[in-house]
C-alpha cells in the first residue's frame, strides 16, 4: 500500500550505483536526507535500490563525491507515466475515441431474434416487429418493448404470450404458442356420407351410422357410402351425423401425344430472296444450300401496293434451317421423359395435399408415323368421404 | 559508565522511555524475517549474507541469507531476509 502511494504520488527511480565503499555511501546518502528503499547488493561492487525523485539530485551529489557510476535502471510512478503519454497525445486519444464509440455502438440495437416459435415462421414474426420498431438499427431508449410485445400478441391470435428482452446489441424476441383446441365437429344435424370421386374402398372404419359399402367394392362418384339414417325394428327410424374414414384407391389418368423429334436443329440457317411477279419467280441470290438434311421455311415478306391497288409482286423469303438426325431411341426416351414429366405434374395439380401416391403406371405406345403415345396412371389412397346433410 | 549510571538515576525519577534517555538502540524483530533498528548510527557492511550496523552501544551483527534493506532513514533502518543471528560485537 505505501509502495503504492509513492508510485502515484511522486514517481520514483531504480538505480544501480557502481563503487567502492559503497556502505559509507549508503550512509551519506541517508544522512543527507533522501529516503531509499528496497536496498539489495548485486555483487562486491555494485547497490541497487530506489529512491524517490525529489531525492535525485542529492544522489548525484553524492555519487560525485563518492566517484560513483550512477546508472538508472527503471523510472516509475505517475509523473513518468505521464510524461510518456504526453509525448502520444494520438494514442490517448484514440483510446478515448475507442471507448466512446463502442459505447455508442453498443447503445444500439444490432439483431434482431426470435425464439420459441413453432408454427409461425420467424421471418412473418421479424417483419411484423420492424413494423412495430424494433429492427436493427434503432437506439435502445427508443424501444418501446411494451408496444412490441402487445402489437405482436394482437397481430398473431396463436401467440399467448411475448417478451422482448435487449441483451447488449441484441434483441429477443421470445414467443410462447398455444395449442390450437381441437375442431370441434358440429352433431347438430343429420348427414350421410357419399363419395367425392371414383375409387375401389380400401378401407372402412365407421363412427357413426351404417355402412352400405364393404371392403373391395367399386363405388362412384356420389354413391352413399355411409347412410345417417338407422333403421332398427322396434325402434323406428333415427337420424344421426354419420362419421366415417372411408380410404379408397383412386385412379387419376391422363393422356398426351406428340411427335418424336427425329431431328434437332442445329441453329445454322440461310436465307434466300425471290420475287414474285405475277406466278413468275425471279430468284435474287441464289444460294447453295450445303446442309444434309434441312427445313424449309417460305415466307412472304412484302407486298407491293399502289394505291388502293394491289401489285402482284411480291418478295418471298425462303429459310433453309439445318437439321441433325438424332438416334431414334434416344429421341423416343427422351419424349417419353419429357412427356411423363408433364403429366405427373398435370395430375399432381389434382391430387389433394398430404395424400399418398401408391403406384405408377406408364403405358406408351408408339406409331410408325414417328408419334408417341403416353398414358400415365397414378394411384392413391386417400379418404374419399364426405358429409351430405339429409334433408327432410 | 558513570554517565549511564546517572542517566539511570534520572530515568528512575522522571519516566521516560528509556532509549531515548539511554541513547540506546531499540531492535524489534518479527519471526526471522525482519528486524528494524532505531536510533542506528550507519551501515558498516552490506551484502546479502552479512549486515552489519552502527549503534551507539557497539555494532549489530545480522547474518543470514538473501538480506537485504527495506528501507533506511537516519533514525531507522529495516533489514528484510532469512535471519540466521543477530549478536552485539563490542
Amino acid at each position: 500500500m505505501r509502495l503504492l502511494k509513492k508510485y502515484f504520488s511522486r514517481g520514483y527511480l531504480i538505480v544501480q550505483v557502481e563503487g567502492v565503499n559503497l556502505e559509507k555511501f549508503l550512509n551519506t546518502l541517508m544522512l543527507s536526507g533522501s529516503y531509499i528503499w528496497n536496498v539489495n547488493r548485486v555483487n562486491f561492487t555494485t547497490v541497487r535500490f530506489c529512491i524517490s525523485i525529489d531525492d535525485f539530485a542529492k544522489l548525484r551529489k553524492v555519487s560525485k563525491r563518492f566517484s560513483c557510476r550512477l546508472h538508472i535502471v527503471d523510472k516509475m510512478g505517475y509523473p513518468f507515466l505521464v510524461s510518456r503519454t504526453k509525448r502520444r497525445k494520438m494514442l490517448v486519444i484514440g483510446a478515448i475515441l475507442c471507448i466512446i464509440i463502442l459505447y455508442t455502438i453498443s447503445s444500439f440495437i444490432w439483431k434482431v431474434e426470435v425464439r420459441g416459435n413453432k408454427t409461425i415462421d420467424s421471418k412473418v414474426i421479424l417483419t411484423e416487429a420492424y413494423k412495430l420498431g424494433l429492427k436493427p438499427g434503432i437506439p435502445k431508449s427508443f424501444l418501446d418493448r411494451n408496444k412490441v410485445e402487445n402489437g405482436l400478441l394482437l397481430k398473431f391470435n396463436s401467440l399467448v404470450w411475448a417478451g422482448v428482452e435487449v441483451k447488449g446489441v441484441k434483441a429477443i424476441i421470445e414467443v410462447v404458442e398455444g395449442v390450437e383446441p381441437p375442431k370441434i365437429v358440429d352433431k347438430s344435424f343429420p348427414c350421410n356420407i357419399i363419395a367425392s370421386k371414383d375409387g375401389i374402398i380400401e378401407k372402412i372404419n365407421v363412427l357413426e351410422g351404417e355402412a352400405l359399402v364393404k371392403e373391395g367394392q367399386t363405388v362412384r362418384t356420389g354413391q352413399l357410402l355411409v347412410s345417417g339414417v338407422l333403421v332398427r325394428q322396434n325402434l323406428g327410424v333415427r337420424y344421426v351425423h354419420a362419421m366415417a374414414q372411408v380410404i379408397a384407391r383412386v385412379w387419376y389418368e391422363a393422356y398426351e401425344e406428340s411427335n418424336i423429334k427425329l431431328y434437332e436443329y442445329s441453329g445454322n440457317y440461310i436465307s434466300d430472296y425471290e420475287f414474285k411477279v405475277g406466278k413468275m419467280v425471279i430468284p435474287i441470290i441464289r444460294k447453295n444450300v450445303k446442309f444434309k438434311y434441312y427445313d424449309e421455311i417460305q415466307k412472304d415478306l412484302k407486298k407491293l401496293n399502289l394505291g388502293n391497288g394491289e401489285l402482284p409482286i411480291e418478295i418471298i423469303r425462303k429459310d433453309y434451317i439445318e437439321k441433325i438426325p438424332v438416334d431414334r431411341n434416344s429421341a423416343i426416351e427422351s419424349a417419353k421423359k419429357e412427356i411423363i414429366d408433364r403429366l405427373e405434374n398435370q395430375i399432381k395439380a389434382k391430387i389433394p395435399k398430404n395424400v399418398q401416391i401408391v403406384d405408377k403406371k406408364i403405358n406408351t405406345y408408339i406409331d410408325d408415323d414417328n408419334k408417341i403415345r403416353v398414358y400415365l396412371v397414378l394411384e392413391t389412397l386417400e379418404d374419399i368421404g364426405v358429409e351430405e346433410k339429409i334433408s327432410n | 559508565m558513570q554517565k549511564r549510571n546517572c542517566g539511570k538515576m534520572i530515568n528512575k525519577l522522571v519516566d521516560f522511555p528509556e532509549e531515548t534517555i539511554l541513547n540506546l538502540p531499540k531492535i524489534t524483530i518479527l519471526g526471522n524475517n525482519r528486524l528494524i533498528v532505531e536510533n542506528h548510527r550507519g551501515i558498516i557492511e552490506f551484502t546479502p549474507q552479512r549486515i552489519r550496523i552502527n549503534t551507539p552501544i557497539g555494532i549489530l551483527n545480522v547474518c543470514g541469507n538473501d538480506m537485504h534493506i527495506n528501507y533506511i532513514i537516519p533514525e531507522e533502518i529495516m533489514l528484510e531476509g532469512d535471519i540466521a543471528i543477530v549478536e552485539f560485537i563490542k
